[in-house]
């Protein structure tokens, strides 16, 4: 009978297991957001927490199957994890006690405002100074567009005088 | 085969092809890593300013899970060795200016405000 049920309960597990980690590469269940704060952004204390989880799990099971029992755990592995679920749950709390800055719709609350602005006139500046350049080279050459339009004109107005005289001439001429 | 080898492939199995599952989908962007050294909206000339205090909470936690692998590696069949005071100082002082830093750049955020 304990046989029976050792045998279900391993295929049990493993169908388990299996599973899981099938939906997991077919994206049924979506692991995108594991690491994502509110705002979409990895959160470096999930990423501790989960090395640590993995380290420690990978190491427990390690030791577990060479000594065919469970060992203790020393007490800095307890601490150790303790110090990174600290770490997560401050950090989340801290999140949280000011939205806003987590989900950037305020004003930056990381570093320098002042320096931020700094760079974001500086940016504007140059901007500034690229649109002046353009504006400046397409003045130059509409002044240069003018000045051929000017001189066709007067060439065109010397030609003319040119022609009247001609044309007098001609009429004194034949008088 | 016995039913104590079966439970311990499937056991195995599961732990090594979830870490690797992660690992891989990390790696290939399928889970999102983007921000994850950087400061929260603070933007430098349209690129992302990188945060120190989670630079060196990344090293630190590196450096802490490769030597306590490498301990374990180490370590007499069927024992699991302890952290060093000295690597739990490491970690705590490593998240405290982590948590500090979080801390004191939310209270300037609201200062500002």
């Amino acid at each position: 009978m304990a046989q029976i049920y050792g045998v279900l309960f391993s295929a049990f597990l493993g169908l388990l297991g299996l599973t899981i980690l099938w939906l997991i590469w077919t994206r049924r269940i979506n692991l995108t957001d594991l690491l994502n704060e509110a705002n979409g952004q990895a959160s470096m204390s999930r990423f501790q927490l989960l090395v640590f989880t993995f380290v420690i799990a990978i190491s427990l099971f390690g030791v577990t199957e060479a000594k065919k029992d469970f060992p203790d755990i020393p007490s800095g592995i307890l601490t150790l994890l303790g110090i990174s679920a600290s770490t997560y749950a401050v950090g989340k709390g801290i999140s949280y006690s000011a939205p806003e800055v987590m989900m950037g719709t305020g004003p930056s609350g990381d570093g320098d405002d002042s320096d931020e602005e700094a760079d974001d006139a500086a940016t504007h500046a140059d901007d500034a100074k690229a649109h002046a350049d353009a504006a400046k080279q397409a003045a130059q050459q509409a002044q240069e567009a003018l000045n051929a339009q000017r001189a066709v004109a007067q060439q065109a107005a010397d030609s003319a005088a040119q022609a009247k005289q001609a044309a007098e001439q001609a009429k004194v001429t034949k008088s | 085969m016995s039913i104590a080898r079966i439970l311990h492939l499937e056991a195995l199995i599961f732990l090594y092809g979830l870490a690797g599952t992660v690992a891989y989908q990390m790696l290939t962007g399928r889970i999102n890593v983007s921000g994850l050294l950087a400061q929260k909206k603070k933007v430098k000339r349209g690129r992302p300013n990188t945060s120190p205090e989670r630079v060196q909470l990344l090293l630190a936690t590196l450096a802490a899970a490769s030597n306590y692998l490498g301990q374990v590696a180490r370590a007499p069949a069927g024992t699991l060795p302890d952290i060093s005071y000295q690597w739990l100082y490491l970690m705590g002082g490593s998240s405290g200016i982590y948590a500090l830093g979080k801390a004191w750049n939310t209270l300037k955020h609201k200062k500002s405000r």
